[in-house]
């Protein structure tokens, strides 16, 4: 029995037993032929990789009764290393959205979508290739898809190449290509290279947001984690340039809000002081250099940018010195029409100071460099409206969507006589597709994807599939031998399946990789690891004699009026995640907005348009104009006003319906050098007099002197460190007796200092505990229901604040204020030291939640749960993700953070098995499994030796609310600040 | 006087009442049709075949697990093969469809049972589910009724294991002080 029919017929018989609940008597379904080594109630793990965006993290997907409850990063993988990002944890709301196309489609005249049979499906679209080749048209044929860097990729093209299709648009809608042009113009290479976080001491960004969404924000998290820690006295220094205060901003010690726009001048400032001050690296071709940038004049730029000329002698000598340091730029919101200018400008930063081989590393280049420019793009759009296309293939794109309005792809797309999607969600390119053929979801699918050279991620099916989908790779095998009328095994497209070419492709990589090793066992291991990855040597490269185009400037000439900074939402990326509510009901990390779009508006600019927070404004450009509410900000730099990409889908299932506007409204269409122009065109603003008031859980950035997020200064630190003195311990009188704890005490240390703000915490929390979503009018009221949320604290001037994040969760209060107010005693400690919740003797009189200083008690108001009610959270087959180990709550209960106590209870079990008492790893929480900073330690602190528990000892920790005398068992570790910038 | 008497006859009344309901109800448990007339009375006490032969899940996951269908035919495809019975599920097999049993044993969805802990601990299977191997037909009446609630309050025997969560924590504290067992008493072990 395969594998496949087993996933079959235990989904089956799991919902059979989900709907037999109400039903009596209930059916247990035997197996008719069991799998090898596949228990039901036993977790097996599946790796493969998370395609939630290009930067191809290996995964492993936690499969219950043949259905995936529960994605981890796969630890041996080299970008990720076991954590995932809140995009990642969110995935497996793509598998499951409730608004999935659930077989193929046709469009019949009247223009309503039938079903139809795949046999159908596949032989109309046949038939029409089969008239197209015979006429010798295969170029009226086109394929465009998103970024494809492994198998399918070349499976496809393999496809055109045979049907005589037109060269592949491999389409992202950031695809950084003004780093790859800049490559080109300054070490004569077309690629994206490797940029090595970790190893740089101070790390420079132009804007470039790598903890949200640039290239591949996991890894640089880690890196950038590594590298900012302070660790046996040192600690790196991070500088970020970006007019708007970013999450990466915030996260930087120092933030240099710049006028929008002058990041090129900014970058060839600091090489013109680097210069002149000789603080160049050895070997540097000077003449080249100075030749580059000409004669700028510091002083002008520093008016310019609104950047002292003290600021930017600073930055340059830090970033001299540092040896080696880091410079990053052209994140999606400073890409102007000078794009590939400023990265020229960055790239000969990098040589100059001598980066470029250590921390910049041409070789291991990203995958990003392979993808298709914005010009190829737009040429296929311009093809399509001359009616050259006859068949237009779309796979996992959505151009539609992330196309500036003014490319008018979707006129183009009605020239086209046929349009098959292959997309598995309904979105805005699907609505105008002929065909739609829903291709599997990554999870149900064969497959590989290399996010840099020498890491290839296997995929495999880690459950069977959820609706009636095929791959796209097995359609285009059989459609494609139909139309050429081959049979199988023969001619150019001889592969029974998709899944025979994948393995083809990987006999290549395994003669490649591990010559000697039989096939079958080199496939296994892979499956088993992930996929392989090899050290790829850095290829030296030398700067080349560069002419800077100088006289672009980033936004269109002659144009009035504030700047628009457009960039991508950490939670949706391009767009692709608004239709996850995990990640709808995630409040932003800076603003806390929560189910909604907003224009984030300069405080004094609000005063001169008389515009509150939620106040609908137009926003107008040359190019079109949008809708949204408005968000007051104070540190936004005044002459911006910046709106996040994601939200404004109009065909993109019930979760992404009205959730504001698509700011790619507002942009030309005409291509630069570096791709599209995010940063091009400037605003007008009008108050429209309607409101739309955004749900903000968090509403307040200030302490208020409560000192909930703490920090020490980096001396101090240091300091500390030396002398390993450990704070004194409040010791406030309790009137109870002090707590025995038999066998464990479980506790946990969260570093503020590591802590980034990026919320995959918080959706992994989700997932793991059944937590519900309960939709933006209830997040208005405050009745969220996370678990775990990550408090945005500010201090200092309000226009350039430092912040803070501050993961908060039950504290597991040795003396909790919980647990003697409850009348029922639902809320009691256990004997390891957990605030523990009975749910099913809790009465919900929410005395607890009141008592809790913590506010992180979380009340059901609603009920959930169940099916039969208007606010059942989980419409079919999203109750197809609900871990097995954790119960649904009910309407009138009250639940919070366990501390994961079904991992707690599984890892015991583990141990107990092999006879020996649990230690550090054998159980990782939700949230500490996935932090990509790895800020959050569990364990278990009656073991003086655990990491928890030395960890918990360090001068930096601290409780919240010490005062207060709860004792908590969470230590927080104060967050570092540096000196730097503030002399 | 009158009132008294009126008390006595109410008790003895109530009396009879209980004693009717646990005969009726208790002394023959729920126990539902199964579409094959399976016996444990003929497997696991005429042949003695080990519990877990069958049910093989009970010492590695939180559920004890039904045979597939071709366990059942490892048997059978020889053993009793021209019974009715067998060719019933033999006919089940040809078809690749599972059977569908219907449920006895069920605790709440609130509450996590795993049998893998009290298989380690070697609790006999008989302990929570009755002597099975005596059963033709297995049939239970657990949770919390009236039936086992008045005839608990009588200290009448019970007909099955209740299922209750006093039963579970009576046998854990009893296993605890006599056996040095460690078997859990939180709350969230079971309730999470």
């Amino acid at each position: 029995m395969k594998r496949r029919d087993f996933f079959k017929i235990v989904g089956a018989s799991t919902a059979a037993a989900m709907t037999g609940c109400a039903r009596s008597p209930e059916q247990i379904l035997p197996l008719v032929i069991p799998p090898d080594n596949l228990v039901p109630g036993v977790a097996s793990w599946f790796s493969s990789v998370c395609r939630e965006c290009p930067a191809g993290c290996g995964v492993v997907a936690r499969n219950r009764e043949g259905r995936i409850v529960k994605l981890e990063g796969n630890p041996d993988h080299p970008v990720n290393r076991g954590t995932l990002c809140i995009r990642g944890q969110a995935g497996l709301q793509g598998l499951y959205n409730p608004d999935r196309v659930r077989g193929p489609l046709r469009r019949d005249a009247s223009g309503a979508p039938k079903p139809v049979a795949w046999e159908e499906a596949e032989k109309f679209l046949a038939e029409r290739l089969a008239a197209l080749i015979k006429d010798k048209q295969g170029r009226r044929i086109a394929v465009l898809t998103q970024l494809e860097s492994g198998s399918l990729g070349r499976l496809m093209d393999a496809w055109g190449g045979a049907l005589g299709a037109r060269r592949r648009v491999a389409y992202e809608p950031f695809n950084y290509e003004a780093v790859r042009a800049a490559s080109r113009v300054v070490f004569g290479r077309d690629a994206i290279p490797d940029y090595a976080f970790e190893d740089a001491n101070v790390v420079l960004s132009f804007g470039a947001d790598f903890l949200e969404t640039w290239l591949s924000p996991v890894a640089h998290a880690r890196g950038f984690a590594r590298m900012h820690a302070l660790a046996h006295g040192r600690a790196g220094t991070s500088i970020h340039v970006e007019p708007r205060l970013s999450m990466t901003a915030a996260n930087a010690d120092e933030w240099i809000r710049n006028t929008p726009g002058t990041e090129r001048l900014l970058a060839v400032a600091l090489l013109k002081v680097i210069l002149d001050e000789g603080l160049q690296a050895p070997g540097v071709d000077l003449a080249a250099l100075r030749g580059a940038i000409g004669a700028p004049d510091v002083g002008a730029i520093a008016r310019q940018s609104g950047v002292p000329a003290e600021t930017i002698k600073r930055v340059a000598r830090a970033l001299a010195k540092a040896k080696p340091g880091l410079a990053v730029g052209g994140g999606v919101a400073v890409t102007g029409i000078d794009a590939v200018d400023v990265q020229v400008a960055i790239h000969l930063l990098n040589y100059a100071t001598g980066n470029v081989g250590r921390t910049v590393r041409f070789g291991p280049d990203s995958a990003f460099g392979k993808a298709s420019s914005y010009a190829d793009v737009l040429a296929l759009t311009e093809s399509m409206r001359r009616g050259e296309i006859e068949v237009l293939l779309v796979v996992h794109a959505n151009p539609v969507f992330t196309l500036p309005a003014t490319t008018a792809f979707a006129d183009a797309l009605k020239k086209v006589p046929l349009v098959v999607s292959f997309a598995n969600q309904p979105d805005e390119t699907s609505e105008h597709a002929h065909l739609i053929l829903p291709d599997l979801h990554p999870l149900e699918s064969w497959g590989d994807f290399s996010p840099r050279e020498g890491v290839v991620g296997l995929m495999q099916p880690t459950m069977a599939p959820v609706f009636g989908s095929r791959a796209v790779g097995d359609v285009l095998i059989a459609v494609g031998r139909q139309a050429l009328r081959s049979a199988e095994g023969k001619g150019p497209l001889r592969w029974a399946t998709f899944q025979d070419y994948l393995k083809e492709q990987w006999r290549g990589i395994a003669r490649e990789v591990a010559p000697g090793t039989p096939f079958d066992q080199f496939w296994e291991e892979a499956l088993r690891r992930g996929g392989v990855w090899r050290g790829v040597p850095t290829v030296p490269v030398k700067a080349q004699p560069v002419a800077m185009a100088s006289k672009r400037t980033a936004t269109e000439d002659g144009a009035q009026g504030p700047t628009l900074l457009t960039y991508p939402s950490l939670r949706f990326y391009d767009g692709r995640g608004a239709n996850k509510p995990w990640l709808q009901e995630a409040p932003d990390s800076m603003t806390q907005v929560a189910w909604d779009s907003w224009a984030e508006i300069p405080a004094e600019r609000a005063r001169t348009l008389q515009v509150r927070q939620g106040d609908l404004v137009r926003i107008a450009s040359p190019h079109g104009a949008i809708e949204l509410p408005a968000y007051i900000s104070e540190s936004l730099h005044p002459d911006a006003v910046a709106i996040p990409i994601g939200q404004g889908h109009t065909r993109y299932g019930r979760y992404a319906k009205d959730r504001g506007a698509n700011p790619l409204a507002l942009l030309p269409q005409a291509p630069t050098p570096g791709g599209l122009a995010f940063l091009s065109v400037r605003l007008t603003l009008t108050k429209t007099g309607g409101r739309r008031p955004l749900a903000i859980p968090q509403a307040t950035a200030n302490q208020d002197e409560r000192e909930l997020a703490q920090h020490v200064g980096l001396t101090a630190a240091r300091e500390l460190e030396l002398r390993g003195a450990v704070p004194e311990k409040a010791s406030h009188p309790s009137m109870y007796p002090d707590l025995k704890y038999p066998e464990y005490r479980w506790g946990m240390t969260i570093d503020v200092d590591s802590c980034i703000g990026c919320q995959a915490c918080v959706i992994a929390c989700k997932a793991e505990n059944n937590v519900p979503v309960v939709g933006k009018e209830q997040v208005a009221y405050g009745r969220d229901m996370h678990w775990l949320r990550i408090e945005r604290w500010q201090e200092g001037p309000p226009h350039h604040p430092d912040t803070l994040f501050l993961p908060m969760l039950c504290q597991h209060c040795e003396v909790a204020p919980c647990e003697p107010v409850c009348p029922v005693f639902a809320s009691y400690h256990t004997q390891e030291g957990l605030n523990a919740q009975v749910y099913n003797r809790c009465v919900g009189t929410r005395y607890c939640n009141n008592n809790c200083p913590y506010h992180v008690r979380r009340f059901n108001w609603w009920d959930y749960g169940s099916p039969a009610s208007s606010s059942y959270a989980f419409p079919d087959p999203l109750p197809l993700q609900l871990n097995p180990d954790v119960t649904v709550r009910q309407l009138g209960v009250m639940e919070k953070c366990t501390m994961c106590i079904q991992r707690i209870i599984g890892g015991k079990d583990r141990a107990r098995d092999e006879g020996r008492k649990v230690t550090d790893g054998d159980i990782l929480t939700a949230c500490q499994q996935t932090c990509p900073t790895q800020a959050i330690v569990f364990g278990n602190l009656k073991d003086p030796s655990s990491r928890a528990s030395r960890v918990s000892r360090s001068p930096r920790g601290y409780h919240v609310l010490d005062e207060l005398g709860t004792r908590p068992a969470i230590t927080y570790l104060k967050k570092v600040t540096r000196d730097h910038g503030k002399t | 006087m009158r009132r008294q008497v009126g008390v006595g006859v109410a008790t003895l009344a109530l009396f009879a009442a209980i004693l009717s309901l646990a005969h009726s109800a208790g002394a023959q448990p729920a126990a539902p049709a199964q579409p094959i007339a399976f016996s444990h009375q003929i497997h696991a006490g005429q042949y003695k075949i080990n519990c877990q032969y069958c049910h093989a899940d009970a010492r590695r996951s939180e559920y004890a697990g039904l045979p597939s269908v071709s366990r059942c035919m490892g048997c059978h495809k020889i053993t009793a093969a021209d019974r009715p019975e067998i060719q019933k599920l033999a006919a089940f097999f040809n078809e690749k469809k599972p059977i569908p049993w219907v449920r006895v044993f069920k605790v709440p969805e609130y509450v996590h049972f795993p049998h893998k802990p009290h298989v380690r601990a070697e609790v006999t299977c008989q302990t929570c589910h009755g002597p099975v191997e005596t059963m033709a037909v297995v049939g239970a009446t657990t949770g919390q009724n009236l039936t086992n609630d008045l005839l608990n309050l009588l200290g009448l025997a019970r007909s099955s294991t209740p299922l209750t969560m006093g039963w579970c924590v009576e046998c854990h504290t009893t296993m605890n002080a006599t056996k040095q067992t460690k078997a859990p008493l939180e709350c969230v072990v079971c309730h999470h």
